[in-house]
């Protein structure tokens, strides 16, 4: 799996977003303020919405978010993905 | 204060509903947790609640955190508005985003992010554009 990273100027809380394209791919914005460690962080979060199928799932997102806030993130899963990094 | 019978019934709707997402039966749980069938099934029964440790060794299990099975309310964000907004964004076709957000971000802030986000995409459009 391919996924773009955009280091962008976002407003203030919101650590990262997942932007689904057109041809299925993802671009992941993440906020220029961050420090390294949450920078990561807030990638792993949104590399989880997309294993995750979050997109698609029939819960709400206030859920859906909930949930994987709670969970453990693994480092393991971003074996197999390719990061891009681009600044905005 | 919920009431005992209240947490009970909390429990075993939230049990219930986790073990069909991941095509778990009653057998299976059982086993994966070390207790009898008849346990699991006082549980969904609303009979019985399981003790706080066997409640962490589901809520492993299953990778959510322990609120799921005990709080009644489990929204992430604290303003219902904002919560609809990110709805909106993730499901709305000409948006689709999803974010990793403060609970308590503000309706504008959000809405901007949105804006910003349909800028790249039209930036991104002009260039395919004039590429073309």
């Amino acid at each position: 799996m391919n996924i773009n990273i955009l280091i962008a100027p976002l407003e203030r809380g919101v650590n990262a977003l997942t932007k689904e394209n057109c041809d299925g791919s993802y671009t992941i914005l993440v906020n220029n303020n961050l420090c390294e460690e949450k920078a990561h962080k807030a990638i792993l979060h949104e590399v989880f919405h997309i294993k995750n199928d979050d997109f698609s799932k029939f819960e709400h997102v206030s859920l859906l978010e909930r949930m994987l806030h709670e969970s453990n993130y693994l480092e393991d899963e971003l074996e197999g993905i390719n990061f891009y990094y681009h600044v905005v | 204060m919920p009431t005992e019978q209240e947490v009970k019934t909390l429990f075993s709707k939230r049990l219930t509903e986790i073990m069909e997402k991941h095509n778990i039966n009653q057998v299976e749980l059982s086993k994966i947790l070390d207790v009898s069938e008849s346990t699991v099934g006082k549980w969904l029964l609303m009979k019985a609640m399981p003790r706080m440790g066997v409640i962490q060794k589901l809520a492993d299990y299953f990778n959510v955190g322990k609120s799921y099975f005990l709080e009644e309310s489990l929204d992430y964000y604290e303003d219902p508005e904002v919560a609809a907004l990110a709805e909106e964004a993730r499901t709305n076709p000409d948006i689709r985003i999803l974010f990793s957000a403060a609970k308590d971000i503000s309706k504008e802030n959000m809405q901007k992010t949105i804006d910003f986000v349909n800028f790249l995409k039209s930036q991104e459009r002009s260039d395919n554009d004039f590429s073309e």
